[in-house]
């Protein structure tokens, strides 16, 4: 044991394109049983789809409104994935590379709809106007809310990417684009392509905004089939079609994923343009935080504004749900970093079938419609823990097992950054394995755990579905309560709500973006 | 302090055979360097040496601890083994004292200030007493690799390596911080194996070279022996200039186009009339064979270039009746151009099989 990992400890040792590592046992065990609790909410759903036998699934698959979901899903995913990438990217450009007045004010703008749910875009949308419904809609609003996802990621990748690279592929005769994308491309792919699975993930799993626009997609029609008819045999059909497309998403990504060499020279600096220039690439930052954050936004407010709205609202109601809020996105986080901790240090480090299972397990949740994991938890709960039921600790749960995959990510690439070099060093220098981790890996990583941590933090905040279903009685959040009053058309009831989660949700934001201008701050 | 004794070590990576079958035996405070080219398994070695790569056959030991066999590597941080790699590597998160204290434990000896002490004192060792407050992306190279030095000397190796330590430097100042750490090293009487590529820091440094050629240990001696003797017309070229001239042998003697040039045979036994190879360093041929009696080689040839090099030139001379040979002169009292000279050969040259 005391040999485990040498080999890849030392990346750079030449002739070491395979790294022929042993991994130790002790961190597969600890993220097995990570990946096993992860699994819990679609083992119960197999179990589920089980009962109901092959010939009803193979019936329920064939219906023409099920062919429909799965086509509205397929669509509303890849379009909100294409341009969700392409304008993250631009974004992510013209923030790096552009000396941009105020660019620090900039990037928080950049990752405010982050704090915005995508069922809140929508109710800010619909307070304004009533009538919009369907593809477009739903299309152009998750994209401007999924943006941040792959803007904040490739951002990263682009102060860290070298600048040398490109300028030999300028002295070599290519123009600057064709410069960017032989020599940086590579280098901000994975970033790009991660932050595009969690996209494409999203808009597979979202429920709020879709059911809001009234745009049938897979997640509406579990939730009809759960809710309307009661025929959960149905809906975990459904939901198992639309857990098999989240594993194409994820195969697709693992296939397109290379080990980018890490260049080690440096960065572009951001560069002065004239103001023409400027006025024309500021709308590609401004366009989604405008659309996803702005727009809403001043829908919510001049509702919250009407003298009616300000006169009903009951103060100790609104703080309750306040806290609520917080708390559990507080445990979530603690318990989906810690979850996904293990995974995240092996995946890192390490290659192989199983490793490559485990992840793929771990990155599940997300690909989990919220209303599943709830109504498998209720069951589950149910069924094997019933001291549990409708307690805190399965709510918590719930989420930790959906926004897992966003610690993940971001942990495995803080994990992965850690020159392995460093390690060895520590190791000479007298430090054991177990030392050298949290003396210099976990320092060092550590940025990218408070931000994986942040990211769960934000997503629990903004969850709905998990949360109606998981709730314990007497607990409401902010999302809960905004839902509740929107069902039934009262706006300006749920408006204080909306505010305050808006405001919850925007401070995780506002410290995430901090955190990374902080970063860029200290390169 | 204890020697370092390598014993017939093979060390793989992936498939390929980097390490073959290498044997060295280091004394207590030697400074020994591991010269070879890109790709010779020159590093492999030493991260063999260091704990960080498994050994496929063979042993490592420091004094009677045996420190690697095969499937049994005792882990790095129980070796005693420093480690200086290429680039520095300073822990980014943490001041240049952190980094020069990292090894030296708040617990046991070096409590509160005696810890302080002994971080000042390494600063001061290699001179960056005024900087221990500084982050590391705040250092220039070379301030970089003192601190990897101080950093690595802090508990006290049995051992230290050093990976092309100052490779990323530019020449001026490798040339002063290599001379400054070789006197440091001595000085402190740490054991030092030093791998590099560069010729010149093997020879000037060292006590003794080992030459690493395709993952086999192909020569190791002082420095004198591996420039003046070296083991293979391979090693005779890595490590210098040469001038190769075809030949026959006579009775300790090769005949060639510089006459009969005294030599001596190297990994075989020639006869009286076999083909050889004759080789000499540039230096050794010399213009003044009159002050130079008994060498009863010479030759005379034309000047055909020269290029000078500040302190020495190398002179190009056409034979009269052969090839060209290079000759490395002090740029003292230089030829020129086109003028006839007379040559001689000033020490026994080396003498290899034909091929």
């Amino acid at each position: 044991m005391l040999r485990h990992g040498t080999a890849a400890l030392l990346g750079r040792v030449p002739v070491s394109a395979a790294p022929s590592t042993r991994t130790p046992l002790a961190l597969i065990v600890v993220a097995l049983v990570s990946a096993a609790v992860a699994a819990i909410p679609l083992a119960y759903l197999l179990v589920r789809a089980g009962e109901s036998g092959l010939t009803s699934i193979i019936d329920t698959l064939a219906r023409e409104r099920v062919v429909e979901y799965a086509a509205n899903s397929l669509g509303l995913a890849a379009a909100t994935t294409a341009t969700a990438l392409v304008l993250g990217t631009a974004v992510a450009f013209v923030l790096t590379r552009v000396q941009v007045p105020f660019a620090r004010t900039w990037l928080l703008i950049s990752a405010l709809p982050l704090a915005v749910p995508s069922y809140l875009a929508g109710y800010g949308w619909l307070v304004s106007f009533p009538g919009i419904n369907g593809f477009a809609p739903s299309w152009l609003l998750l994209t401007a809310v999924t943006v941040p996802y792959v803007t904040l990621p490739v951002a990263a990748a682009l102060r860290g990417a070298s600048g040398d690279l490109e300028g030999v592929a300028r002295t070599l005769g290519r123009g600057p684009l064709r410069a960017f994308f032989v020599a940086t491309w590579p280098s901000i792919r994975p970033a790009a392509i991660a932050g595009s699975l969690l996209v494409a993930l999203y808009a597979l799993s979202d429920f709020g905004l879709v059911a809001m626009m009234r745009y049938p997609t897979l997640t509406w029609g579990i939730n009809s089939a759960y809710s309307a008819s009661f025929d959960r045999a149905q809906a975990a059909t459904l939901a198992l079609l639309l857990v098999v497309l989240a594993f194409i998403v994820v195969a697709g990504e693992r296939a397109a994923r290379r080990q980018v060499p890490r260049a080690t020279a440096r960065a572009v600096a951001p560069r002065p343009v004239n103001r023409p220039v400027l006025l024309a690439l500021l709308p590609i930052v401004a366009v989604a935080p405008l659309v996803g954050v702005g727009v809403p936004l001043l829908g919510l407010l001049s509702r919250l504004l009407e003298a009616a709205t300000v006169r009903e609202i009951d103060v100790p109601r609104l703080l309750g749900a306040v806290s609520s809020t917080v708390g559990v996105a507080v445990l979530a986080a603690l318990l989906a970093v810690s979850l996904a901790m293990p995974i995240a240090a092996l995946a890192a480090r390490h290659r192989g079938r199983l490793v490559a299972a485990i992840e793929s397990v771990g990155y599940l949740g997300h690909a989990l419609p919220g209303i599943v994991v709830g109504l498998s938890l209720v069951f589950f709960s149910l069924a094997v823990v019933p001291v549990l039921y409708q307690s805190l600790a399965v709510l918590v749960f719930a989420y930790a097992v959906l926004f897992m995959p966003k610690a993940i990510g971001t942990m495995r690439a803080g994990l992965g950054d850690v020159p392995p070099r460093l390690v060895s060093v520590a190791r000479t220098l007298g430090m054991s394995p177990l030392q050298a981790w949290w003396r210099v890996t976990v320092p060092l990583a550590l940025p990218s755990v408070g931000i994986g941590a942040l990211l769960v933090a934000i997503a629990t905040m903004k969850e709905l579905p998990a949360t109606l279903l998981l709730r314990p009685t007497g607990v409401q959040t902010l999302a809960t309560e905004l839902w509740n009053r929107t069902v039934v058309f009262e706006f300006g009831a749920a408006a204080p709500y909306a505010a305050l989660l808006v405001l919850v949700a925007a401070v995780p934001a506002v410290i995430l973006s901090g955190v990374r201008s902080a970063a860029k701050e200290e390169l | 302090m204890s020697d370092l004794v390598v014993n017939r070590v093979s060390v793989t990576h992936g498939s390929t055979l980097a390490i073959d079958d290498v044997s060295l035996s280091i004394h207590s405070g030697e400074l020994v360097a591991v010269l070879g080219p890109s790709g010779c398994g020159k590093t492999t070695l030493l991260l063999a040496i260091a704990g960080l790569l498994p050994v496929r056959s063979g042993t490592i030991s420091i004094g009677d601890r045996e420190i690697s066999r095969a499937g049994r590597t005792v882990a790095p941080e129980k070796r005693g083994v420093g480690w200086v790699p290429q680039e520095a590597s300073l822990f980014p998160h943490l001041s240049v004292g952190e980094n020069i204290g990292f090894a030296v434990s708040r617990r046991g000896d070096f409590s509160g200030a005696s810890r302080a002490e002994r971080i000042a004192e390494l600063a001061n060792l290699v001179g960056l007493s005024d900087l221990t407050g500084r982050a590391p992306n705040q250092l220039s190279g070379g301030q970089a690799q003192r601190v990897a030095l101080a950093r690595a000397l802090a508990p006290r190796p049995d051992l230290l390596l050093l990976d092309e330590p100052f490779a990323a430097l530019d020449t001026q100042l490798r040339t002063a911080l290599r001379r400054e750490v070789a006197e440091l090293l001595r000085a402190q009487g740490t054991t030092s194996l030093l791998v590099t590529h560069d010729q010149e820091e093997a020879l000037t440094l060292a006590d003794r070279v080992a030459v690493l050629h395709d993952g086999r240990l192909v020569q190791f001696g002082t420095p004198e022996e591996i420039y003046q003797r070296p083991a293979s017309d391979w090693v005779a070229s890595f490590v210098g200039d040469v001038v190769e001239l075809p030949g026959q042998w006579r009775a300790g003697r090769v005949l060639c186009a510089l006459g009969a040039v005294e030599a001596s045979a190297v990994g075989f036994t020639p006869a009286d009339g076999d083909a050889v190879r004759l080789m000499l360093r540039p230096e050794w041929i010399v213009p003044r064979p009159n002050l130079l009696a008994s060498a009863a080689a010479g030759a005379d040839a034309r000047v055909a270039a020269i290029s000078y090099a500040g302190h020495d030139a190398m002179i190009t001379a056409d034979l009269v009746d052969g090839p060209s040979v290079l000759m490395r002169m002090t740029a003292v009292e230089l030829p020129e151009v086109g003028d006839n000279i007379r040559l001689a050969v000033q020490r026994p040259g080396l003498a290899f099989a034909a091929t």
